[in-house]
């Protein structure tokens, strides 16, 4: 069976060979050498945060198979999901990749976790398949991931990409700029919860980046690593003015402002807990929609202050990026928080 | 060596005390003593902050602390004598891994603190309901039990590998893994209820039958012999052990080393004689973990795993106490 | 007061009984001995004896009451138990070993008082392990530790004694001194029941002794007339020689070694 799989990856990366027009050779995110034929026509992606990518830059017709973040079975799926993927039925995939099944799509190149799957990576491009390996937890690193995937797909993508790192850099200019004119400015101290009450974001993580492009300050930031537990006085001592929670998980602001242990936090006092709002893709992590994300934080922390439209930006988002026209409730949803 | 007498009692009355007020008043937000007692004993005016804080967060968890010590210990005395075989701690007849299973099971679905600790629980319980189903299958002397203790462990375990391997890995998987660390970073008044009525509940029970516990540790033989119903005694003692020891296991998670260690640091205090072990254990068990509990949240701003802190610290306590025991017992010979 | 044996049937496994209709009497205040082959069912019959195992025929009765009717409680305040010998695993004291016999005079949620200390002590005396009372259990030797027993059997309020083999790992000496105890306290009018390999004990110390042979406790009796080489002979399926000497004092030697 294996052989038979294999035959077929040669069959068509040979087949490519006779027909492609070129090959593109890229660095990825972690150091590897990448050698991708072109065109792609039919492509993967085991990085949850990357098959968004493709929707960004407009290459989502050539996904076969995708792991998206946030969603881990059709149930979690919203109707939003559903409209933006039609073929999601099809094409949606989690838990570990297996290779005989990743080889049966007959994608040729695939999108990877380099943290988590560099092992299933190497066995891949064994075969012959294309892997780009991404590492992103940071900003610069989300816009060269795109500027990584546009690369691989040609003109159309790497032009959208471009428009993507000037948006990016408009919206962060723009709040850096309103923050400036309105000094003094007091930072808020914002806490940016899990899926649990009691684990936090570290200082490490995308999250931690957010909060502070978005003039707050992050009071776990002394942690690292990834998500980390604490117990209840570690939180009062740090105090947070703002306490953010992601979109998902099972925490609701209403349990933590009611909780009567919480009271003595600012936070709690200030009725200031919000879930951060979701449409498509989780906009804590590094997606394209956390640009979104720093928007909506902005707002949220200095809403004198920060002049952004946020029913505009958000339209235009999901229009240019996702191709996709937000409803009503939708658009009332993200404005609510 | 052992110290006898007042001094040694003295000593296990001081510890806990000792305990409980560094447990008050240390920890990651600095406090002042004056404002901790006022806040304590509600006199007078004290900031909310400091009033949530002593009230609400530093005292369910010192209490939790000392209530999770103490079952650990006394559990672990007692079935050290039951089973004949100092080596033995409340593990051994698979009630800690029926409560990792019960509680991998809940995290699976939801994470609610009492759906887990519940489930934990009836794990927990069904773990030693197993094992006395296997001992009047099959007869129930002190090996019977220990080897139905190990294969019902050995079940749970391998159902709680299933668990893992199914689990969400960026989500729930962290959290059973950190379930299984064991911490009291949880235990708040709302969620400790159970736990303060079977400590009390329990360990009312083990120092009303201390003294014929010793009765335990002679056979089985001599025990029928001086009028000891041993099956009904030994029953009663795996029962309230095994409810003790998984509601200590529902709330704090997996931490060991207490049920085997603190027995031994009790027995070389005040004897094997279990009239004074049991309280012995009691004390020193309660003062241990909130130590121990002490420095798993105070010493750094993210929550050191209670488990992790009590095999540190008490593998090489034990092996102390070993290498004395096989000293004392050579110069015997 | 008597310690009635009536056709006790006891088997382990069902076709093959290990005693078969066994019928004893022991007196009160006497040292009885029970003598037998491996296998013949000394330890069997003194574990039905004291309760511990449930025959399927006949009774035990002591002084007119069914031993097996007795609740255990009761039943440990007539009979104390001395087993073989076996390594002990706690540190106890002296004392508290000792004190471990006022069990059934203690209900389940209590704890040993005054009382109980006294009649430990008196117990201990009457033994003559009083000196040991704070040594370790562990530590003291094993003709010591057998004494120790006894008083435990004392300190139940036991006036009949089962021994399973007590001397059977001690050296001569405190062999010696185990057995003198014992008829000591046989004079204060405690009753021993004693099973043993050792039919040179029987000569030297026993009252009374039984030997048990098929299933039954054929020959019982005193020594000088039960202890004869015939019997000796049924028993053990060897040939043995009782040999006296001028001032009375016999033994028993296997023929085949005899020298001379």
């Amino acid at each position: 069976m294996k052989f038979a799989g294999l035959a077929m990856v040669l069959l068509i990366a040979g087949g490519f060979g006779v027909t492609a027009e070129s090959v593109i050779q890229l660095t990825d995110q972690m150091g590897n050498v990448v050698e991708i034929p072109q065109p792609v026509e039919r492509f993967a992606s085991v990085y949850g945060i990357g098959t968004y990518f493709a929707y960004a830059l407009g290459v989502d017709d050539r996904l076969v198979k995708g792991w998206y973040i946030g969603v881990k079975s059709l149930g979690q799926a919203s109707e939003a999901m559903y409209r933006l993927e039609p073929r999601l039925p099809d094409l949606l995939s989690s838990g570990d990749p297996n290779i005989e099944e990743m080889v049966a799509t007959g994608a040729t190149l695939i999108f990877v976790d380099g943290a988590r799957h560099a092992g299933f990576a190497e066995q891949m491009s064994d075969l012959g398949v294309a892997v780009i390996q991404f590492m992103v937890e940071s900003p610069d690193a989300l816009l060269e991931a795109m500027q990584l995937a546009a690369t691989a797909f040609g003109e159309g993508a790497i032009e959208r990409a471009h428009v993507f790192a000037a948006d990016f850099h408009r919206v962060l200019a723009r709040i850096s700029a309103d923050i400036q004119e309105a000094s003094p400015l007091e930072a808020p101290r914002v806490l940016f919860l899990g899926t649990d009450p009691l684990t936090v974001s570290s200082g490490d993580m995308y999250q931690s980046w957010m909060i502070e492009a978005a003039g707050g300050i992050h009071v776990s930031s002394e942690l690292t690593g990834y998500w980390n537990e604490v117990n209840l006085e570690q939180i009062l001592l740090w105090d947070p003015e703002i306490i953010v929670i992601p979109p998902y998980g099972p925490v609701q602001p209403a349990s933590l402002l009611g909780n009567p242990d919480w009271q003595a936090i600012s936070a709690i006092r200030n009725g200031r807990v919000h879930r951060m709002p979701r449409v498509i893709a989780p906009m804590d992590t590094p997606v394209p929609e956390s640009l979104l994300g720093i928007v909506w934080l902005a707002e949220l922390l200095h809403p004198e202050v920060v002049g952004f439209n946020l029913e505009e930006e958000m339209e235009r988002f999901y229009a240019y990026y996702y191709s996709y026209e937000l409803s009503a409730t939708e658009m009332e949803t993200l404005l609510s928080q | 060596m052992r110290i006898r007498g007042r001094s040694t009692g003295w000593l296990l009355v001081l510890l806990p005390i000792l305990a409980f007020l560094a447990s008050m008043l240390i920890g990651r937000y600095g406090l002042r003593i004056g404002e901790t007692f006022r806040a304590l004993f509600q006199i007078g005016d004290v900031p909310d902050v400091v009033r949530a804080l002593v009230l609400r967060v530093r005292l369910p968890r010192t209490l939790a602390a000392a209530c999770v010590g103490a079952n650990l210990a006394v559990v672990g005395a007692a079935f050290q004598g039951l089973f004949r075989n100092p080596l033995v701690e409340p593990r051994i007849l698979g009630v800690s891994s029926g409560a990792a299973f019960g509680a991998a099971l809940a995290l699976l679905m939801t994470s609610h603190l009492i759906v887990v600790q519940a489930s934990a629980f009836a794990f927990a319980l069904l773990a030693i309901g197993l094992v006395l189903l296997i001992a009047t299958r099959f007869g129930s002397s002190t090996l019977v039990l220990i080897i139905g203790g190990i294969l019902v462990g050995a079940l749970f375990n391998s159902l709680l590998g299933l668990i893992k391997y199914v689990a969400d890995p960026l989500s729930t998987l962290p959290s059973i893994t950190y379930w299984l660390l064991g911490g009291l970073s949880r235990s708040q008044w709302s969620s400790i209820g159970p736990l303060l009525v079977i400590t009390v509940a329990g360990l009312t029970f083990f120092l009303l039958v201390r003294w014929r516990l010793n009765l335990l540790t002679l056979s089985d033989q001599e025990a029928r012999a001086l009028g000891i119903r041993v099956r009904l005694l030994r029953t009663a003692v795996v029962l309230a052990g095994a409810m003790m020891a998984g509601v200590s296991v529902a709330l704090g998670g997996m931490i060991g080393w207490i049920g085997l260690v603190i027995p031994h640091a009790a027995r070389a205090l005040v004897g094997p004689d279990h009239a004074l072990l049991i309280p012995a254990s009691a004390l020193l068990g309660a003062a241990a973990l909130m130590f121990l509990d002490l420095i798993a949240r105070a010493a750094l701003a993210s929550e050191i795993p209670l488990g992790i802190l009590t095999g540190l610290i008490g593998v090489p306590i034990f092996l102390l106490l070993f290498l004395r025991l096989l000293r004392a017992r050579g110069e015997a010979t | 007061m008597r310690l009635l044996v009536n056709r006790l049937v006891f088997s382990y496994a069902p076709a093959r009984p290990i005693l078969d209709h066994l019928s004893l009497h022991v007196e009160e205040g006497q040292t009885t001995f029970i003598l037998g082959a491996n296998g013949s069912g000394k330890s069997t019959l003194l574990h039905c004896i004291a309760g511990l195992l449930t025959p399927q025929g006949g009774a035990i009765t002591l002084d007119g009451t069914v031993i097996h009717g007795m609740p255990p409680r009761i039943r440990a305040k007539h009979l104390g138990l001395v087993p073989q010998w076996h390594e002990p695993l706690f540190d106890f004291t002296v004392e508290q070993a000792v004190l471990m016999g006022r069990a059934p005079h203690l209900g389940l949620f209590s704890s040993p008082g005054k009382a109980d200390r006294d009649a430990v002590r008196n117990a201990m005396q009457g033994v003559g392990v009083d000196h040991l009372r704070h040594r370790l259990y562990t530590r003291i030797s094993g003709g010591e530790r057998q004494l120790v027993l006894i008083a435990r059997g004392l300190a139940q309020g036991a006036h009949w004694m089962l021994m399973d083999e007590p001397v059977a790992h001690l050296d001569p000496r405190h062999q010696h001194d185990v057995l003198t105890s014992v008829r000591t306290l046989a004079t204060r009018g405690f009753s021993f029941v004693i099973t043993s390999h050792l039919p040179n004990h029987a000569l030297l110390y026993a009252d009374r002794l039984a030997f048990l042979l098929n299933g039954k406790a054929a020959l019982q009796g005193n020594p000088r007339s039960t202890l004869t080489e015939e019997a000796l002979r049924a028993a053990y399926d060897m040939e043995f020689e009782i040999i006296e000497n001028e001032e009375g004092a016999r033994a028993v030697v296997p023929k085949d070694l005899r020298r001379g």
